[in-house]
């Protein structure tokens, strides 16, 4: 089975909000640093940050991340 | 949309904001660590007998090594990141460098130190700029 990669809709919910990097960290109590490593795909976060991210968007997590086929 | 305020504005903000965040007794162990550290190299400190000096400075040494470790455990999983990768960086660039002084028969001596410490600073800083390149 071929390695699968996560990729992530953040930065098009983000813009879609007209939220900056800068305001998303802080609404799940994370840094702007994190935010670019996540929506350039550089790391996956943890579940608790996951779970943050989707009750921010309110949306399911799978629809924030999901596997590359 | 990338905010981009600059590579080391932007690590002197987040320092600044981890050390903000750390429990007391780690922001006074780090300080007292480097001004410590600082003083036991310069004059009059550097002139304690041999045994002392040493003993001062092996102390705060571990002292600023703990109150570093605190910073990052206050950080985001951004910063846990940087210092995984900084420490697996480190790891092999330094023993590369030592076993190859081994092999070539050159020795470093006292120079392991800055070799260990210099591997582990450009460890940070190559995995803070990639983890957050556009």
């Amino acid at each position: 089975m071929a390695a699968q990669t996560v990729k992530n809709a953040l930065r098009q919910l983000r813009v879609l909000r007209g939220w900056t990097q800068q305001e998303l960290g802080a609404k799940v109590g994370t840094s702007r640093q994190a935010i670019i490593a996540i929506e350039n795909g550089r790391f996956d976060p943890s579940l608790t940050l996951a779970i943050r991210l989707s009750r921010v968007f309110e949306k399911p997590i799978e629809e924030i991340f999901f596997l590359d086929h | 949309m990338a905010e981009e305020p600059g590579l080391l504005a932007d690590l002197w903000h987040e320092s600044c904001k981890s050390f903000a965040a750390m429990p007391r007794w780690s922001q006074i162990t780090l300080v007292i660590g480097m001004v410590v550290f600082i003083a036991a190299v310069l004059p009059p400190l550097d002139r304690l007998p041999k045994i002392p000096l040493a003993t001062v400075r092996t102390a705060a040494f571990l002292a600023l090594v703990v109150g570093l470790i605190a910073t990052a455990r206050m950080r985001d999983e951004f910063f846990l990141r940087v210092y995984l990768h900084a420490c697996a960086i480190a790891f092999i660039l330094s023993s590369t460098i030592v076993f190859a002084s081994l092999a070539y028969d050159i020795p470093l001596g006292r120079n392991t130190f800055t070799v260990l410490d210099l591997s582990f600073l450009i460890g940070f800083f190559g995995a803070f700029w990639w983890l957050r390149r556009p």
